[in-house]
């Protein structure tokens, strides 16, 4: 059978009828989880939180009018400041802050010799990083780097992954038992299964209190006390709120996005170790049009970083935005032209540069503007920093290496 | 998300699940692969559909979805999220009705490098513009006609191949 570009689509035309049968797709399970990836793609860190992969706002190409609305990024006072936890550190940036920055990348040793793996997240200091590797023929290997030494963290089941690591090397994570989840606390060396089913662990603090979520597709937040305790609903605004725990602070303070339906406007939501609870105000002083909410997805010291809601199908935002817990102000995130965040630390970014064909990892400062990382290949892939610490110097993820596979890596940035 | 961005996406999604289904199928040539390459793009596109419904194009973004998710996942088969556990047995391929030439073309077709089987199905089954395959893939039009050529070039050589092996058969 001859064919080129002139009888291509001839040839081709059978396939074009074929009989396909009906698609078997769950939209509810496609949001549910999207909601969940969407929380757990952001980075947490709140004194001893953090959550796994983080992506902020990642820019699509394609003709995506990804523009942002909204005033310069002005802080502004609200009425309804709520008290920093007493535990919670500030951020120990460079001051003054730094006007370069000189980042050197190195590979991250793994278990077994294993060459693909990755950085997913870290605790704010950036002793302990989170991540996987991936044995040729076996299940992906949930490992963590304590001050750079590689342990394999044992989690049962399938599709293990570790969600987030406390300062005091508390971690939490959750893997699949047939077609539902099972949640994890590895301390001390020894795994220990959390008590619920279909429970996703989200953050864990330095007592062991951990958060998440039960997850049926719509999600209900969960707080359990203590590592043996069984899960409790934390409590929501009316009978048909829905919502997640994004944080827990060494305080037992909870930071969580809850909204009334479904489909209703994220907010955020600040539950005290007793189950007493309160709504972040809508940020109206951003002057986002439009504005309904504020969904959180990450808490660093006194900040919950999270997205402008908004309820009018017109208007393009994606406005991330950020709380000061000790001001109680709300402030627009700065957003560096061609740069995808893909981390936080509260007051620094990491992620790629735009456009996408020609990304490089990338930090962003301040005072520097956007600082490319060195890489393994001179073809970057998309790869980024999953991970900076509180400090600012150390930063943690993927890069490509020349045979095409994935390695893990840190950049030191001075 | 807001009540009217949720009702949207289910709107736009449920409308073209058929037709992201056979786009899937095609680049994948599995039933089973392709209901779950059209989950996970359903649920890539919630996690971004807050930019994706102001897309110049959104058939054309969703697409790229599927069609990148679909490179992804033989570049990094463990990035995805699993769905469902076994499916039934009747929702599989073996119950489509085929014939000898759909099923060679298709074998041939898999047959391919990932980014080639894109090109090829996007182009020829498709009729996407090359310009359009070029931004759906992040590559330029020359290369979309290179990987056009080298993709060609190969369905000849296994299609001839099995026209060989069909001849000495019969013979």
């Amino acid at each position: 059978m001859y064919i080129d570009e002139n009888n291509a689509a001839d040839v081709f035309a059978p396939l074009r009828e074929a009989n396909v049968a009906p698609p078997r797709v769950d939209l509810e399970a496609a949001i549910g989880i999207a909601r969940l990836r969407r929380r757990k793609h952001r980075l947490a860190g709140a004194s001893g939180v953090a959550v796994a992969v983080a992506a902020i706002a990642i820019v699509l190409p394609l003709g995506i009018n990804a523009t942002r609305h909204g005033t310069p990024p002005v802080a502004s006072a609200t009425s309804d400041p709520v008290s920093p936890p007493a535990t919670t550190a500030p951020a120990r940036i460079p001051s003054p802050a730094p006007t370069s920055l000189t980042c050197t990348e190195k590979l991250l040793p793994v278990p077994d010799g294993v060459t693909m793996a990755l950085v997913g997240g870290g605790d704010p200091t950036g002793r302990y990083l989170i991540g996987r590797s991936y044995p040729k023929g076996q299940r992906p290997q949930p490992v963590i780097w304590v001050g750079g030494v590689a342990h394999k963290v044992p989690l049962p089941g399938d599709d293990p992954d570790l969600s987030a690591v406390s300062s005091n090397g508390t971690v939490v994570g959750l893997s699949f038992a047939g077609q539902t989840m099972v949640g994890y606390i590895y301390r001390d060396g020894v795994v220990s299964r959390l008590k619920g089913t279909n429970v996703a662990p989200g953050a864990v603090n330095n007592a062991g209190v951990v958060i998440g979520q039960q997850d049926g597709g719509v999600a209900i937040p969960l707080v359990w006390h203590t590592p043996n305790s069984s899960p409790e609903k934390l409590p929501l605004p009316g009978p048909k709120w829905l919502g997640y725990a994004t944080a827990v602070l060494d305080d037992g303070t909870m930071i969580g996005t809850v909204r009334p339906t479904a489909a209703g406007a994220e907010q955020t939501i600040i539950w005290q170790p007793d189950g007493a609870f309160r709504l972040l105000p809508v940020p109206t002083s951003l002057h986002v049009p439009h504005t309904v909410g504020f969904s959180s997805a990450s808490v660093r010291g006194n900040i919950i970083s999270g997205n402008v809601v908004v309820n009018k199908p017109t208007v393009t935002t994606d406005a991330q935005a950020s709380y000061d817990l000790a001001t109680g102000t709300y402030s627009l995130d700065p957003q560096p032209p061609r740069f995808a965040a893909t981390g936080s630390n509260g007051h620094w970014m990491v992620g790629f540069t735009l456009p996408q064909e020609t990304a490089r990892p990338a930090l962003w400062t301040p005072g520097t503007g956007i600082v490319k990382l060195p890489t393994l290949t001179k073809k970057a892939d998309m790869d980024a920093p999953a991970f900076i610490s509180d400090s600012g110097d150390l930063l943690a993820g993927q890069d490509t290496d020349k045979h095409g596979v994935i390695r893990a890596v840190e950049w030191r940035c001075h | 998300m807001g009540p009217t961005e949720d009702d949207d996406y289910v709107a736009y999604v449920s409308a073209r699940l058929p037709a992201l289904k056979r786009l899937a199928f095609a680049l994948c040539g599995d039933e089973h692969h392709a209901d779950d390459l059209v989950q996970e793009s359903a649920t890539k596109l919630y996690v971004r559909w807050r930019t994706a419904r102001n897309a110049d194009n959104l058939d054309r973004y969703v697409r790229a979805i599927v069609v990148r998710t679909h490179i992804d996942d033989t570049r990094r088969p463990w990035f995805r999220v699993r769905l469902f556990g076994e499916l039934p047995e009747s929702s599989g391929s073996a119950s489509r009705p085929d014939t000898d030439g759909a099923n060679a073309l298709r074998s041939a077709l898999a047959r391919l490098p990932a980014g080639q089987r894109a090109v090829i199905v996007l182009r020829f089954l498709f009729d996407v513009p090359v310009s359009d395959v070029a931004e759906m893939l992040g590559c330029s039009g020359g290369t979309v006609k290179s990987q056009t050529a080298h993709g060609l070039a190969k369905l000849r050589n296994l299609l001839d191949a099995r026209d060989f092996m069909t001849i000495a058969k019969e013979s």
